[in-house]
């Protein structure tokens, strides 16, 4: 194939911030052409709340019981909501983010010594891979975390260690784990280019300005590991996965891993694998992941374009295969994030939770941030049951699966539950195995149980319960 | 003149080994139980032009996913004559193109066309593969010969006609069915085996290594997309309920497998598997025993079918063994008994077919029994007329499609599990209503599937020591049919 002409820089930024663009509405366009008018993703709804609550300068959540942290990211989310409105602003930032990180991608990969056509591939690949999508179709913090990563990494390529240093460090205000992750990435660069001084002068900054946190505003950075148990739908989201990666993209990669793993190096490689293995544990692992995945699947593109085939009849049917694969795969992921939840059926079910009596709610953990946002109520317990005290998971089994109703009422009066959201999504394994199972039987069939709300058709049903003590 | 004799002999396997399978599969008018499903599809296509994806008498309505060229295949036939002669005598006929096909990758990896003819031979009464695809309008009768061209055109690729063929038959086999993932496994295990071997890699196949992989991986998206959703990872087995994945080897002892593999593929494949990967050493052979060890990993895995899983590790053994054999006449020839050649052909053939070929004609006569009576198609036939649509009828999960197909009514589950919801605890229910004590909890399930009817075949009658006790009670369930099949109407419900 004839090699690509070289394009000016100017039209290349231009062309990355146009295509970012479109691809970044396109979930919501579709979103609003389906009549949902509703956030992506459960992390839309937490960062404005809790920027909400930042604006306010309150020190604890009323609504899930825990003391706010600083994060960089919800006091810059708070600093422009009183400029533009919440919900607005949910939209529009990470559309900027996301042009952002597409730009500042392009310029470490020319650091990095991509030829063009290399470059140009890894930002096609970067805009339409999941990782991106998700995170810059949501108001979610490694929207910013990358931006900062990358940023870090283009000044560290530039020499300018003190900047990277100030770039890697705000990372630490927003996740210490990925802080760790970013600062284990700026070691193995140094590990391999010798230049020990600057990963020195980054830990350097970070620390200098932990420093300050912690002296001065009382800072104590935590790390919050919640490993699920290790699943593929964790790490690849075309087996059901949310955030994570593509199967053509992730082949791709692993072509070029393969080809090019000594190259890498012993320390990259064993980065990648770890990222790789920790990522079937958590899904946030895969947003770092997916840089690498990117890098490595344009090099593979590449190398099959460039290379002399053998059986030419089949280079391109091969090459289009790759492309349209790689195409189908995004195009299908945007269709299912512009579908996802919240639909308008269910913030209208948590709405109706809204005017219902107090009492904190009970239903599964995941929908958390849509009843604090939406019914501004509390809820019963908002983590994974796996993380709470032996004798609450005891409770809260027993609620849910106890046809008792005297066991069940005293556990519903112990715990101050007052209302019941429930979905098709519960009913279905999310909670109970089995039609009729504990509580499920018991609402219908209990006066004290009064039915608030209730909608139903052929994929979606939402009810909502209030538990009345006399 | 040579050339004709080899061909002619062929020929002849390939219309011995068709016309004992039409005979076997004429022994009923009727098909096996999971049959009546490809045989609704042909119907359906016939008249719309489109398979059946949604189904609304399956599991009381759900859609179905399946790549559908098997069932067009038959539908073409079937404008020539019956869809129920058609689906008879056509799998029988693709089934019986395994010699065909034998006989070509034997002699592309010998290039002795006696041995080819013997394994030619062997393959078409392969126990597992002649029993399984008898009268059950099975796929695999349309795939497994499929896959094996497609083997014998990846030895030969290097010729640019073949390519194009093979295109056509990977085109083919990817609508047919998702076994193209085993092929692609299969070479990444030869590329193993090639760099463990020390053999160079060529490009070519490397490059059709990428584009089997890509383009299996583009159409499994179009087809199997919603399933990838629905059930992440474990689609890799089917959602095949817990307890019957878990009995998939219960009953089975290794005399039952060398019985169903046969006894001289299972010998002289395993001494052709030690002599090639430690003397003989070529890349051809390789390929073939790293498909076998794909196999051999998937059934180890449950991944597949066991008495599928068995057709193609024999068939595979039966290619292998060619290279035995062969090497067997070289030998023999240059030792005092090289006159002994033809008499020790005739001895293995007489082995095989008292091990391999009168087993295969004995399961597959077993096989067809396990066919519905002229009594239960009759019940059927007259609950369809006695019955309004969209009434539900249980039965046993085998008889699931007979249902759909003679009855026109819903069934509560059949052996098509993807995409199913709640899949353990259907068939725990479905399976366990039928030994319960407890009316209640029998009503309780009967309600919750909606279930209108419920249908004793005559196997399910003669399988039972007695009908469940709860159907004595006729404020609750009424005999409506009553003959060596009885059928039980559900009246009553929980409140």
């Amino acid at each position: 194939m004839k090699p690509i002409p070289p394009i000016k820089k100017r039209i290349m930024l231009l062309a990355i911030l146009c295509v970012s663009l479109i691809i970044l509405l396109l979930p919501q366009i579709l979103r609003m052409i389906r009549g949902n008018e509703n956030l992506i993703g459960a992390e839309s709804y937490e960062a404005i709340r809790i920027a909400g609550l930042v604006k306010d300068n309150a020190t604890v959540d009323l609504l899930s019981g825990e003391r706010i942290e600083f994060n960089l990211f919800h006091h810059l989310i708070a600093l422009f909501e009183s400029i533009i409105p919440a919900l607005v602003l949910a939209k529009i930032i990470p559309v900027i983010f996301g042009m952002c990180a597409a730009v500042l991608l392009s310029k470490v990969l020319s650091q990095l010594k991509f030829s063009q056509e290399q470059a140009i591939i890894a930002i096609i690949l970067f805009l339409i891979s999941p990782g991106y999508l998700y995170v810059y179709s949501t108001l979610n913090q490694y929207s910013l975390i990358i931006i900062l990563f990358l940023a870090g990494a283009s000044f560290l390529l530039a020499d300018k260690h003190y900047l990277c240093g100030f770039c890697i460090s705000a990372i630490l205000f927003i996740d210490i784990l990925s802080f760790l992750i970013a600062l284990a990435l700026i070691f193995i660069h140094a590990a391999r280019s010798k230049e020990y001084p600057a990963f020195i002068k980054t830990v350097s900054i970070a620390a200098l300005f932990l420093a300050i946190a912690v002296i001065f505003f009382s800072f104590i950075p935590r790390i919050e590991l919640h490993l699920a148990s290790p699943s593929f739908s964790t790490i690849f989201v075309n087996f059901g996965g949310i955030l994570g990666l593509g199967i053509p993209l992730f082949i791709l990669f692993l072509i070029s891993f393969a080809a090019n793993w000594k190259k890498a190096g012993l320390l990259i490689t064993a980065c990648i694998v770890l990222l790789v293995s920790l990522s079937f544990f958590e899904s946030g692992f895969t947003v770092f992941l997916n840089l690498f995945v990117v890098a490595f699947g344009a090099l593979a593109l590449s190398l099959l374009i460039n290379r002399r085939w053998e059986l030419q009849n089949i280079k391109f049917l091969t090459i289009l295969l790759i492309v349209c694969t790689l195409l189908f795969s995004s195009l299908s992921y945007i269709n299912r994030l512009s579908s996802s939840q919240p639909s308008p059926h269910f913030s209208a079910a948590l709405m109706q939770v809204k005017t219902a009596n107090p009492g904190f709610v009970l239903t599964h953990e995941s929908y958390a941030p849509y009843v604090y946002y939406f019914s501004q109520k509390g809820m019963a317990w908002n983590r994974s049951l796996s993380n709470a005290p032996l004798d609450f998971r005891r409770d809260m089994h027993a609620i849910y699966l106890s046809r008792d109703l005297k066991e069940t009422e005293s556990l519903l009066q112990k715990h101050d539950i007052g209302l019941i959201f429930i979905t098709k999504e519960m009913e279905e394994g999310l909670v109970w195995e089995k039609e009729n199972q504990g509580l499920e039987f018991l609402l219908p069939n209990t006066p004290r149980f009064k039915l608030l709300y209730n909608f139903e058709d052929s994929t979606e049903k939402y009810t909502v319960w209030e538990y009345r003590k006399e | 003149m040579r050339l004709q004799k080899h061909l002619i002999i062929l020929g002849m396997i390939f219309l011995a080994t068709f016309l004992l399978r039409i005979i076997l599969a004429f022994q009923t008018p009727y098909l096996e139980y999971d049959g009546y499903f490809n045989l609704r599809q042909v119907e359906h296509i016939q008249k719309t032009g489109i398979p059946l994806y949604k189904d609304d008498l399956s599991y009381g309505g759900r859609v179905n996913i399946f790549p559908p060229v098997f069932q067009y295949v038959l539908a073409l036939f079937s404008q020539f004559s019956s869809p129920e002669f058609a689906v008879k005598v056509i799998p029988n006929l693709f089934a019986s193109t395994i010699v065909i096909f034998v006989y070509l990758v034997c002699n592309s990896l010998t290039g002795k066309k006696s041995v080819s003819l013997l394994s030619a031979f062997f393959s078409g009464f392969v126990p597992a593969f002649f029993s399984s695809t008898i009268a059950a309008v099975s796929v695999y009768s349309f795939v497994v010969p499929l896959f094996f061209f497609i083997v014998y055109l990846m030895l030969n690729f290097r010729k640019q006609h073949i390519l194009y063929v093979l295109f056509i038959a990977l085109l083919v086999l990817v609508f047919s069915h998702p076994i193209i993932f085993v092929l692609i496994l299969a070479l990444i295990i030869h590329l193993l085996l090639l760099k463990v071997e020390g053999f160079e890699i060529r490009k070519q196949y490397l490059e059709l290594l990428l584009f089997l992989t890509f383009f299996s991986i583009w159409i499994s998206f179009f087809i199997y997309n919603k399933a990838f959703l629905f059930h992440g990872i474990s689609i890799i087995w089917q959602n095949i309920p817990g307890m019957l994945l878990q009995n998939y080897f219960i009953d089975i002892n290794y005399l039952q497998i060398i019985y169903l593999v046969g006894f001289i593929p299972l010998v002289f494949g395993l001494i052709s598997v030690h002599h090639i990967l430690f003397q003989y050493k070529r890349t051809n052979f390789l390929f073939i025993i790293s498909i076998s060890i794909t196999f051999f990993i998937l059934l180890l895995l449950k991944m597949v079918q066991l008495d599928i899983g068995l057709a193609f590790l024999s068939i595979l053994l039966i290619i292998l063994s060619a290279h035995a054999l062969d090497e067997l006449i070289l030998y023999v020839q240059k030792t005092k008994f090289s006159t002994f050649i033809i008499p020790a052909f005739v001895v293995i053939i007489i082995v095989f077919l008292f091990t391999s070929f009168f087993q295969a004609i004995v399961l597959a006569s077993e096989q067809v029994k396990k066919s519905p009576s002229a009594e239960d198609v009759k019940a059927l036939v007259w609950l369809k007329e006695n019955s309004h649509v969209g009434q539900t009828v249980l039965g046993s999960i085998d008889e699931g499609y007979l249902i759909t197909y003679y009855a026109q009514r819903k069934n509560v589950a059949d052996n098509n599990f993807l995409l199913v919801k709640n899949i353990n605890t259907r068939y725990d229910e479905v399976t366990k209503v039928f030994d319960l004590k407890l009316e209640t909890e029998a009503v309780r399930i009967l309600n919750k599937y909606e279930v209108d009817y419920i249908y004793f075949s005559e196997e399910s009658i003669s399988s039972r020591k007695s009908l469940p006790g709860y159907l004595s009670d006729f404020s609750c369930f009424t005999l409506i049919y009553n003959q060596t099949v009885k059928i039980f109407n559900v009246h009553c419900r929980l409140t």
